[in-house]
């Protein structure tokens, strides 16, 4: 396979893959570029697997007739994200070869902003796992070390980005979907408040959390993504009406006067203590920077996976009704009754991590268990929700944590053992329980791998937040970049 | 809260799902390790009145849509692309149980190309 051993990870250090000026894999411009090196770092038994489709090769460079913020960029997205040239498959059996009639919002935007889908990304079923190893069409491999998992649910995205592909890229955030994959990649990985970007023509997986969200080579580059496609859709009843302020003009703001909190719940005793180690370097340099650290403190964060992954299958468990054979997708052919269609097309449609999740929500939402799991899991919701709040009333301006508590696990390791992988977003599942906005961003590696340092904010202060990431990046590229 | 296999069938009936006996013993097993992490909730105070549901951050005044028409996905060439059994404007879907003939026989089979 063509494309990882070049990448240089170490030598470059978390971040800078795909954008050095020292060759290697710095991404050619324009869509056919992309397109040959995605061919490239996907091929083979040992390939990334980012792609599950690509955009036909115009042959030859299509950026200069474009305008806009995007112009001629080659745009990776989630195939959980409706586009009508290219399959929409959600990593499912179900939709093999599913075409979509109706794009996406965000897809709509990122083209009239001059921006060019360069193929859809991999990711776990209908986004639901934290490795990109439940998805039907193979697991997609870390860039960094082929014999680990990039993250997920958006791997492929993070990927992508990581390996020298695109720039940037789409994905789609639930519980940690762009984030976790974000650090354990290198890469800057962006959620937006729930509301910010339109979800028309985002699969639904659990409506009241998912939000798309953006990858990028450098925080400047998801910033501008961002910036593309957030923003009203009357598509989209959850949609903010409210305006979208340039994040990128915010982007040098810098660090002097701001209150930066750090919860000691998200530094347990039993954080990798390689994590530790980077995270308390990144917190020293954000003082450096001029932010004033206060410890701080979110009693309920203990009870938000629990609360996550019982209103999350729950959500599924209803949004994914629609999957029953009959108006599109997959359907068992020896089905005699339409009960049996039904039946036989989940089974056979659905992979094993969705059956779980369907089967537990439809257990948390049945008679005689709605109000000791739904209803419970509601209300500590509105307890996590109303901890941050007391912060940011405290004067707090931003939240910083470590994105992930380890870095990225070998394939297969956690596979087995459902709770074990749920876990691995105890730090994430908070910003999408309580609607708001979150940022990974490259910390110094871990044991040579990535490792990503988390801000969250305010509702609708994704400017604020994006500044501090921006300002840590620089912080670590004053110096020579990372350790 | 423990599930046995009879509770995990039931739930496995409501949701549509088939399950064959080696799934359903493995999922009362992985259902029991996560119901049983999922058991700390219920320690939590939740004596606050206020501490109910309904509290997400105002979205910044989003709302409804004027009601007016506009083109939908209900143009029919759009929507039988995707089916896998579509005639005449309708999805096609096996008989019924009740209306199946006394000799076994199901009702209609699905056109070959799955299309208009």
């Amino acid at each position: 396979m063509a494309g990882v051993e070049d990448l240089e990870v170490q030598e470059r250090g978390p971040g800078r893959v795909g954008l050095g000026t020292d060759g290697g894999a710095e991404p050619e411009p324009g869509l056919s570029g992309a397109l040959t090196r995605a061919r490239s770092v996907d091929e083979g038994p040992e390939g990334l697997n980012c792609f599950l489709s690509l955009a036909p090769d115009p042959g030859g460079h299509t950026g200069e007739t474009r305008k806009g913020p995007l112009a001629g960029l080659p745009v990776a997205v989630k195939d959980n994200i409706c586009t009508t040239e290219l399959p929409t498959t959600c990593g499912s059996r179900f939709l093999d070869g599913y075409q979509s009639p109706f794009e996406a919002t965000a897809v709509r935007k990122l083209r009239e902003a001059g921006g060019l889908v360069v193929g859809k990304t991999n990711l776990d079923e209908f986004g639901m796992g934290s490795s990109t190893e439940n998805s039907a069409f193979g697991p997609t491999r870390n860039p960094w070390d082929p014999s680990r998992v990039p993250g997920g649910s958006s791997g492929g995205s993070a990927a992508a980005v990581a390996a020298g592909v695109v720039t940037c890229a789409l994905g789609s955030d639930t519980g940690g979907s762009v984030r976790q994959p974000a650090a354990f990649c290198g890469v800057v990985g962006v959620k937006p408040t729930y509301g910010r970007v339109s979800r028309y023509g985002l699969v639904a997986f659990a409506s009241s959390l998912d939000q798309i969200g953006t990858f990028g080579a450098t925080v400047r580059d998801a910033t501008q993504l961002l910036e593309v496609v957030a923003g009203h859709d009357p598509r989209d009843a959850t949609s903010a009406r409210r305006p979208v302020p340039s994040f990128v003009q915010e982007l040098d703001q810098g660090l002097e006067g701001k209150v930066i909190g750090i919860p000691r719940e998200y530094l347990p005793e039993s954080l990798d203590p390689g994590v530790a180690a980077s995270f308390r370097a990144a917190r020293a340099r954000l003082e450096e920077a001029g932010a004033t650290i206060r410890d701080v403190s979110l009693p309920h964060t203990r009870y938000a996976v629990p609360t996550y992954y019982v209103l999350a299958p729950a959500e599924a468990s209803s949004n994914l009704a629609r999957f029953d054979g009959v108006r599109y997708g997959t359907r068992a052919p020896e089905a005699r009754s339409t009960g049996e269609v039904y039946a036989a097309s989940r089974s056979r449609g659905f992979g094993p991590e969705v059956i779980r999740r369907i089967i537990l929500g439809t257990f948390a939402l049945s008679a005689g268990y709605h109000d000791e799991y739904y209803g419970r899991a509601q209300r500590v919701r509105s307890l996590i929700s109303r901890d941050f709040h007391r912060v940011w009333a405290d004067g707090v301006d931003l939240l910083f944590t470590p994105t992930a508590p380890t870095p990225a696990f070998p394939l297969g390791e956690r596979a087995r053992d459902p709770l074990a992988m749920y876990l691995s977003d105890i730090f994430t599942v908070t910003a999408n329980l309580a609607g708001l906005p979150a940022v990974s961003v490259p910390m110094d590696p871990v044991r040579g791998l990535p490792c990503g340092g988390q801000f969250l904010a305010p509702p609708w202060e994704e400017g604020r937040m994006l500044a501090a990431a921006a300002a840590l990046e620089r912080s670590y590229a004053s110096d020579g970049g990372r350790e | 809260m423990s599930v046995a296999r009879d509770d995990v069938r039931r739930v496995a009936q409501l949701a549509r799902i088939d399950l064959d006996e080696k799934t359903t013993a493995r999922l009362v097993e992985e259902l029991n390790g996560i119901l049983s992490h999922v058991e700390s909730l219920s320690e939590v105070q939740l004596d606050d009145p206020e501490s109910v549901d309904g509290e997400q951050e105002d979205a910044g005044g989003s709302g409804f849509r004027d009601p007016e028409l506009r083109p939908d996905l209900t143009d029919p060439g759009v929507v039988a692309q995707g089916a896998p059994g579509w005639r005449d404007g309708f999805f096609l879907v096996p008989r019924l149980p009740a209306l199946i003939d006394e000799d076994g026989a199901a009702g209609p089979t699905l056109p070959e190309d799955g299309g208009p």
